[in-house]
């Protein structure tokens, strides 16, 4: 007799779980995205290292204190180190990774290759080394 | 006629019971967005709006190409102004993807270089963008310098507008 209302009851319920479901679904990613600062630490290790390559000039050898990037990729699921800096020659790109998900890639200018990047892990703190090699008179 | 009489009090029951849950919603949704709102507002508040630094970048290529004007000599960038870039020991695609720009002006002032099209080199657009001082975050950072070689003066205007890319 009363089923008419007890439908529009149900489906008002299911309609409310719903939308709750998707309130915790879109509050549970932008956490996760936003665990240990990865994205802001990403960012900034980004830019700096584009910074270090576009003042190189010829041929340099560059080691850099990332502690603070291996120990947030390490508590982010990341467990091959080799996989946080990944430098583009062709793009002139450096990427960093410390989330499973996502990476934040900005651009260098300097028309330079990067080689033998390597991860040293505490000694006493984890650092990159890498070789800056610039193209130059290749080009001309 | 009693049970006529019931259904229609049934039925006036289930309009107000079905009014009364669709109303009930909005309170929610506000609740939902205010608490979502919090948290974002909480993020960025800790976090701050990103790492700025199309300054820095801006300033190193501008610093790269008055260098390179005084090492190599302007007459060889004027011999091949598209061979600047390998002169300079740039690249060129990463500029162009990083959204750099490049002008060069002879024996003009930084204002009057940034608006006038058609002057010794140009690398990008939409100079005037460099004179407007509004903190807009689309709007490109520039600097401005000055170079005097064979007693002329050249402007050099360089920007950035390259913002980090996330990519899943």
């Amino acid at each position: 007799m009363n089923r008419k209302a007890e439908s529009a009851l149900l489906m008002s319920n299911v309609v409310y779980l719903i939308i709750v479901v998707l309130f915790l679904i879109g509050v549970y990613a932008f956490m996760f995205q936003q665990r240990e600062g990865a994205g802001v630490w990403e960012d900034y290790y980004s830019k700096e290292i584009s910074k270090i390559v576009n003042l190189a000039s010829g041929e340099e050898k560059v080691v850099l204190n990332v502690h603070k990037g291996t120990v947030i990729a390490k508590r982010n699921g990341i467990s091959d180190f080799n996989d946080i800096f990944k430098f583009n020659n062709e793009k002139k790109e450096i990427c960093v990774q410390l989330n499973i998900n996502k990476k934040t890639c900005y651009y260098y200018f300097n028309d330079v290759e990067i080689r033998d990047v390597k991860i040293e892990l505490g000694v006493p703190e984890n650092l990159i080394h890498f070789r800056i090699i610039s193209n130059e008179g290749k080009n001309g | 006629m009693r049970g006529r009489m019931d259904k229609e009090i049934i039925t006036i029951r289930n309009k107000k019971g079905q009014t009364g849950d669709h109303v009930m919603i909005f309170p929610t949704i506000f609740l939902f967005l205010l608490i979502g709102g919090g948290i974002v507002a909480g993020v960025f508040v800790f976090f701050g709006y990103g790492y700025e630094f199309r300054q820095v970048d801006s300033d190193i290529i501008n610093v790269e190409i008055k260098n390179c004007i005084l090492e190599k000599g302007i007459e060889e960038i004027e011999k091949d102004k598209e061979g600047i870039f390998a002169l300079c020991n740039m690249n060129k695609g990463a500029l162009e993807q990083g959204k750099f720009m490049i002008k060069i002006c002879e024996g003009i002032d930084g204002e009057e270089c940034a608006e006038k099209t058609g002057q010794f080199f140009q690398f990008g657009s939409n100079f005037q963008a460099c004179l407007i001082k509004a903190n807009n975050k689309n709007y490109p950072k520039c600097t401005f310098t000055n170079v005097v070689v064979n007693e002329k003066k050249y402007t050099i205007i360089t920007g950035s507008n390259q913002q980090s890319r996330r990519i899943q």
